[in-house]
């Protein structure tokens, strides 16, 4: 029998936006996919909380939920955001090297530039190749601390 | 959000102060006469160890004061070792700049352990 020819779906689009109220379910697939977060009650007071930071964002391609960027303010200014903690980037395994973590710095750093937020840290193992080549191109530098900076304070 | 367990109560005597890590975050556990308190290992300023620095006072010249430099707040201001910005444990507030303040992690004791709520 002669090879079918395999077609591909069609590209669906990329989407990220800011969490909202109706990302739970997109949330609980994120984690369940990914073993994060415990169980469901977990799950729910930890994306309340993510949601109240308004700093979070979540990746989606057509209407399925592919990643989130998991972001805290941990300094005020005026009750504003003055300096962000990214606590956690994650892509479903099955959607992962295909520009989707880029893909949720680029709308985190958008955010960030639009607003008052003057930088955003976070660490990771300082063996992670990959998160270290993301977070370099996203705009981290590396910090004496031992963490990684993105300034937005230099516009 | 879930509560993170620190250290035992043993492990926080008043005027104590340690850095723990929770997550992929640095946080300062304090005890202030009695009262626990929790903020980000990050300054503001240039993003040093904050909660690495000293805990003790400030200066004050006000009319409470006499109008005379006098020290205040001991045990109650956590100074960053870098450049010697100065919070207020208590309320996060940043003294040089008011307007700026950390953000502060609810603290529990439950059965002589220290948790943080993240």
């Amino acid at each position: 029998m002669a090879d079918q020819p395999i077609y591909d779906e069609p590209t669906r689009a990329l989407t990220v936006r800011r969490l909202g109220p109706r990302d739970l379910p997109g949330v609980r697939v994120i984690a369940a996919a990914s073993c994060r977060h415990g169980d469901a009650a977990t799950m729910e007071t930890v994306f309340a909380a993510y949601l109240d930071s308004g700093c979070s964002f979540i990746a989606t391609i057509g209407e399925e939920p592919v990643g989130w960027l998991l972001a805290q303010p941990i300094s005020y200014c005026d009750d504003a955001p003055l300096t962000v903690w990214v606590d956690d980037v994650l892509v479903r395994p099955e959607h992962r090297r295909r520009g989707v973590a880029a893909a949720l710095y680029l709308a985190f750093g958008a955010w960030a530039h639009g607003g008052a937020v003057r930088a955003a840290l976070t660490r990771f193992p300082s063996e992670d190749a990959a998160a270290r080549a993301l977070h370099r191109r996203a705009g981290f530098a590396a910090h004496a601390t031992g963490a990684v900076v993105w300034r937005f304070d230099d516009r | 959000m879930p509560e993170h367990h620190v250290g035992s109560e043993a492990d926080f005597p008043p005027g104590a102060h340690r850095v723990v890590k929770v997550r992929n975050i640095e946080i300062g556990v304090f005890n202030v006469a009695g009262t626990f308190y929790a903020l980000p290992n990050v300054c503001t300023h240039q993003f040093g160890p904050l909660c690495e620095g000293e805990v003790n006072g400030t200066t004050a010249c006000n009319a409470a004061t006499g109008w005379k430099f006098t020290w205040v707040r001991e045990g109650e201001i956590i100074t960053c070792p870098w450049h010697g910005l100065e919070f207020d444990i208590t309320t996060g507030q940043c003294l040089a700049q008011p307007k700026v303040r950390l953000r502060q992690y609810p603290v529990t004791v439950e059965d002589g352990e220290v948790k943080v709520i993240l």
